[in-house]
């Protein structure tokens, strides 16, 4: 479903990505582990199109077609989503104005009818309840004022009413108590399905607990280094991530 | 050469309604804001002058409201209370012909009210009148459509003990000059919340003097949407002149193409009065390369008892807020326009129910 393959990316003239390769089957779900500075990020901004970071090599894929050409907006209506490790705050925005608009831009996209006002209503007050999102924060500014927590449910909340093809869920445990962490990775197993990747970005292993990834990679200075299923995640929280480095 | 507009004066001053020694006193002091004046640096006064339109008189349409002249002779004593007849204020005063007369007896309740002012191919100089008796609550929208002259209008809004008055303000025009004077006068614990929306004109001066008794409060919030080579001016002058007295500003410009505009909030606390408060927002959205603001604070405090805050900025979208939305499906355009739109609706949510919908509907139909 998604490939990235041998890609290279900078910001500002600096190398972030220096040939990444990845591939994501349908319905998998996998997780990219790394230490500061490795280029977790910038990982998910690439695949995004973040208009901050240029791709200098190499070609990112969704179902055979290149995302490079593609403006943000064109990859999201293709049904790429992200879930932000630090969503912006947009005073003067009700979020359930927004997510309409998303969802009719999205659905628009993939040539179904528009949701009216109602039929809107419904559907988010019923994905709600998967992330145990308090209702009220639907009439309130997008983010504004948001707690840390609330704004990561809220990102696991669009996801669900959005339903893309290809989630990457940039830290979405950073800022969040234990609690809320099992919450939201239960939000987020219930959201997988077999026509649905997750990529699953996290520098703790802590998250893969509560959200069992297919596949596991290191990231390490740009490239995957490493490769294995969920138990690669519990040997990096044990021994770090020297040992792979020195390995790689 | 002779002064401006002195030989027009001379022409129409027979048949001018009204005390004929007040507009002859206000023609033969009227001198006009030259280079040199601070309060008239940004916005040049040689150019409203440039051309010497000929008085006439400008529509006027009331909902609520009564012809100026007509009021009962008690309120209608008030004019030229809170005005003066410096400047552009005086031209009114010589020239006014009538204009809108809004008085709420002791404990009224007066609203919502509409005043329509119409510009005109020439020098208009409508006057409104607001009076609010003591506890009387009055909702009065004056809107201005300006034409291709020169439009002076001065508003005067007068709250009485405990009063409050709520005045929606409101230029609207394709081009056309305009230098609107709103006078505000607070009685004791009184409050005069002013939204003033500049929409249209091609240059657009809003002035806002207030001064008042113990305990009065002005909130004044503005928003302007400037476009072409718009030019538009909020000038404050708030006189904090008795205990207690409270000000609170909230302004917002938001500038395409060439767009300017200038934002001047100046509050001055005498010595000696004392539990005052002052606070001031001018933030700006910059939304094309030429597009530019200058903002002035201008607090002049002589006293240590007060509580005052400020702040501006000048920005444009952000950028992250943008990819945000493009993130979730927006286009940028799309995504643009909800940033601005959302940028404004502080001061549109301020408006009074009875008039929020068709500000709403002025911003919307502008950002479309």
């Amino acid at each position: 479903m998604l490939e990235l393959v041998d890609v290279h990316a900078e910001i500002d003239g600096t190398p972030i990505l220096k040939g990444l390769t990845l591939t994501l089957g349908a319905g998998e779900v996998h997780a990219v582990m790394g230490p500061n500075g490795a280029g977790k990020s910038t990982l998910s901004k690439v695949i995004c199109g973040h208009p901050d970071y240029t791709v200098t090599g190499g070609d990112i894929r969704l179902d055979g077609e290149s995302l490079l050409g593609l403006e943000p907006e064109e990859r999201a209506h293709r049904g790429v989503f992200m879930s932000f490790q630090h969503p912006v705050e947009i005073p003067g925005v009700s979020t359930s104005y927004f997510l309409k608009a998303a969802l009719n831009a999205v659905r628009t996209a993939r040539g179904e009818p528009e949701l009216n006002a109602v039929d809107f209503l419904k559907l988010a007050r019923e994905k709600m309840k998967l992330v145990e999102m308090p209702k009220e924060l639907l009439n309130r500014s997008l983010n504004e004022g948001f707690s840390g927590g609330e704004k990561k449910r809220n990102e696991i909340f669009q996801m669900a009413v959005l339903e893309p093809k290809l989630a990457v869920l940039d830290e979405m445990d950073s800022g969040l108590d234990v609690d809320a962490l099992r919450t939201l990775a239960a939000g987020v197993n219930a959201l997988r399905a077999p026509d649905r990747s997750m990529l699953v970005i996290t520098h703790y292993q802590r998250l893969l607990d509560h959200l069992v990834p297919d596949f596991t990679h290191i990231l390490v200075d740009g490239r995957i280094v490493k490769s294995g299923d969920a138990t690669l995640a519990k040997d990096v929280e044990t021994r770090g991530y020297d040992w792979i480095r020195k390995a790689g | 050469m002779s002064a401006p507009y002195q030989a027009a004066f001379e022409a129409v001053a027979d048949a001018l309604p009204g005390n004929g020694s007040w507009r002859r006193a206000a023609m033969q002091g009227l001198t006009f804001p030259g280079r040199r004046d601070e309060a008239w640096r940004f916005t040049s006064a040689a150019r409203l002058l440039a051309t010497e339109h000929a008085p006439v008189e400008g529509s006027v349409e009331l909902e609520g409201a009564v012809p100026l002249l007509e009021g009962p002779r008690d309120a209608v004593a008030k004019l030229g209370r809170a005005a003066g007849t410096e400047g552009f204020q005086g031209l009114n005063a010589a020239f006014f012909r009538g204009g809108a007369l809004v008085h709420a007896p002791a404990g009224a309740r007066v609203g919502p009210v509409r005043v329509k002012l119409g510009g005109a191919d020439g020098l208009t100089t409508p006057r409104v009148l607001v009076v609010a008796e003591a506890r009387a609550r009055v909702e009065v929208l004056v809107e201005h459509t300006l034409g291709s002259g020169l439009h002076v209008p001065v508003i005067e809004v007068f709250a009485g003990t405990t009063a409050s008055v709520s005045l929606t303000h409101v230029v609207r025009g394709e081009g056309g000059h305009a230098v609107v004077r709103i006078a505000a006068d607070l009685g004791r614990d009184a409050r005069i919340d002013v939204r003033s929306f500049v929409l249209g004109g091609s240059i657009v001066r809003v002035e806002l003097t207030s001064t008042g008794q113990a305990r009065g409060a002005l909130d004044a919030r503005g928003l302007v949407l400037g476009r072409g080579k718009q030019h538009a001016d909020h000038h404050l002058e708030l006189q904090h002149a008795s205990p207690g007295m409270a000000s609170h500003q909230l302004f917002r410009n938001i500038l395409d193409d060439r767009a300017r505009a200038v934002f001047t909030g100046q509050v001055t606390v005498a010595p000696g009065v004392t539990g005052t408060e002052a606070t001031q927002q001018a933030n700006t959205l910059l939304l094309a390369d030429g597009a530019s603001a200058v903002v002035r604070p201008w607090l002049q405090i002589d006293n240590d008892e007060v509580v005052a805050s400020h702040g501006a900025t000048v920005g444009r979208l952000d950028d992250e807020a943008l990819f945000y939305l493009r993130q979730r499906g927006l286009t940028v355009s799309e995504a643009s326009r909800l940033l601005t739109g959302a940028f404004a609706s502080e001061v549109v949510a301020s408006v009074p129910d009875a008039f929020r919908e068709e500000l709403q509907a002025a911003v919307d139909a502008w950002l479309a």
